[in-house]
């Protein structure tokens, strides 16, 4: 431990200002676990959570010449976070390698608490958007559920070939997307695998 | 914007951070996000998070001495469970006390059904394809029956709100016991008949794992994957905790594939999973209803009192994350579980509905 604990934020990032590597230290190990926490909560997967939170101390060290000198450090920092969670968002639904890294963490969904006027409203909107989304968000979506069983794997399970496994997972999504609807919250995959046992 | 599709956008935001959205959702979470149409909302929850965390923040550093100060504070409570000493009134203190936990959960069945399991519950309480539920002689909930095509392959879950314990230890197919805190949850195969026996948690759990050598037992958390050697333990895999954390308390398990010994504690995720020895006691001290303190900090304290109490906190004022140490009844109401903190450390509360504020005395 050395004198930097004394630091208050915003001396740390006068001194990072001339290069001093070991304020840059101080202030990565009083936000660092913070700011991961704070994206994983949006961003679910720790992995992932991890690199971006790099990715702001990187562009905070890289950018110590033109640290600002009004803002708490501490709000910096989160503003850099937050805006580089809400791109990683925007992406997932066009990029398969981004929705996977979030999907494959992501815990089994949940029922609705209970039936009421607003639970159905909300299931409406839901089917809602659902009908008008464009087939490159689902494609995303089906590609990541390679993760729990890959094509490969059912077809030698179910000894058909691969073509014909993907043509099934791509009829299926069709045909359950409205049984998922109603019973939301039970998982796809389970469904999934209760179908791949009736086409056997 | 319609007000019916604002809130529709909210919920959906809401149960995307619980962690709660199925396929469904997700997909449309991730559609309307990639379209734009809900950053706007989404940046509002980042702010709304971005602001409690600084106001969780330990206060920077002001001079040298308040460091020091800060250092030597930490507190002995001395009390005996169960007895408290309700001496101060304060006219601040609000008049309606909240009750600790409820004894209920929630279970969900395969084809969605809910069933609250209250204290009530007596025998047969559900039949899925010959897998029969029923609350035993021993208030247990149980799984029985044959595995067969037709059971293999569903899941249920239990789960409990915020303020809410389940009264019984839930019984899966293979004999496995789980016991589940407040605002936690567990699902499972009705019957295991692979050749790993996975379950899943958020929350916190102790488990009393029936070991089986031709079939692993493993539980799948938020960041850790306990594999059971044939095992007592507990896991702390709450949200809110900075880090989550697998308890052994008798065999032998590992976490993320590293071997732990019984007292031991793996914390965290990933490759900075560190391993401690911890007093036990304290960390199943739920389990036998109590708060157990053992140089706990103030604010580990009250995200727990949050959970068991259902109550939001809000610190008001910048405080010295001082620790405590005590027993305390988990049935007693809160204003006596916030009176026994105030007494003995620098920091005072308001309670008021399901709010507590905290205060620097």
């Amino acid at each position: 431990m050395g004198r930097y604990n004394l630091y208050t934020d915003l001396e740390l990032f006068g001194l990072m200002k001339v290069d001093d590597r070991g304020a840059f230290a101080e202030l990565y190990g009083r936000y660092h676990a913070d700011i991961v926490r704070f994206l994983r909560k949006f961003l679910k997967s720790s992995n992932l959570s991890e690199d971006i939170c790099q990715n702001v101390f990187l562009k905070c060290w890289e950018g110590r010449s033109e640290l600002p000198e009004t803002i708490a450090p501490a709000s910096w920092l989160y503003t850099v976070a937050k805006s580089r969670a809400l791109d990683f968002l925007r992406r997932v639904s066009v990029e398969q390698a981004a929705a996977s890294m979030i999907l494959n963490e992501y815990p089994t969904g949940r029922n609705l608490p209970e039936e009421n006027q607003f639970t159905r409203d909300y299931l409406a909107f839901i089917e809602k958007i659902l009908d008008t989304m464009p087939e490159r968000t689902r494609e995303v979506f089906k590609l990541c559920r390679q993760q729990y069983l890959t094509y490969e794997e059912a077809a030698v399970q179910l000894g058909i070939t691969h073509h014909t496994v993907k043509k099934h997972m791509g009829y299926s999504m069709r045909i359950l997307k409205r049984a998922v609807d109603k019973e939301l919250g039970i998982d796809l995959k389970i469904l999934l695998a209760a179908l791949m046992l009736t086409l056997h | 914007m319609l007000e019916q599709d604002e809130n529709a956008k909210r919920t959906l935001i809401e149960r995307y951070i619980e962690g709660a959205a199925s396929e469904s959702e997700l997909m449309v979470f991730f559609d309307l996000m990639g379209r734009q149409e809900i950053d706007r909302l989404v940046s509002e929850y980042m702010d709304k998070e971005v602001e409690q965390m600084l106001a969780r923040q330990r206060p920077a550093p002001v001079s040298p001495v308040r460091r020091y100060a800060a250092i030597a504070a930490v507190i002995l409570i001395t009390l005996s469970a169960g007895v408290f000493f309700l001496v101060r009134s304060d006219p601040d203190k609000q008049v309606i006390d909240r009750r600790p936990a409820l004894s209920q959960g929630t279970l969900t069945l395969a084809n969605g059904r809910k069933i609250i399991l209250n204290k009530a519950l007596n025998g047969k309480i559900a039949d899925q394809n010959g897998m029969v539920i029923s609350v035993d002689d021993q208030r247990q909930i149980t799984f029985s029956g044959k595995v067969t095509d037709q059971n293999a392959n569903l899941f249920n879950s239990v789960a409990t709100a915020r303020g809410e314990k389940l009264a019984y230890p839930v019984v899966l197919a293979d004999g496995t016991k789980v016991w589940l805190n407040a605002a936690s949850s567990i699902t499972f195969p009705v019957a295991f008949n692979g050749k790993k026996r996975i379950v899943k948690l958020t929350g916190e759990a102790y488990f009393d794992v029936a070991h089986d050598e031709s079939r692993q037992f493993e539980v799948e958390t938020r960041d850790q994957i306990i594999k059971d050697i044939g095992t007592s333990f507990n896991i702390n895999a709450y949200e809110d905790e900075p880090a989550m954390h697998t308890t052994l308390i008798s065999g032998s398990a590992s976490v993320n594939n590293i071997v732990i010994k019984p007292g031991q504690q793996a914390v965290g995720a990933g490759a900075q999973l560190k391993i401690t020895d911890v007093n036990t006691d304290g960390v199943v001290a739920w389990k036998n209803n109590y708060f157990k303190l053992d140089n706990e900090e103030l604010t580990a304290i009250m995200r727990e009192i949050s959970r068991w109490y259902n109550v939001e906190v809000v610190y008001a004022d910048q405080i010295d994350n001082q620790k405590y140490y005590g027993t305390i009844n988990r049935f007693s109401d809160l204003s006596k579980v916030l009176d026994k903190l105030e007494s003995t450390g620098t920091v005072k509360f308001k309670a008021e509905g399901n709010k507590v504020t905290v205060y620097k005395k």
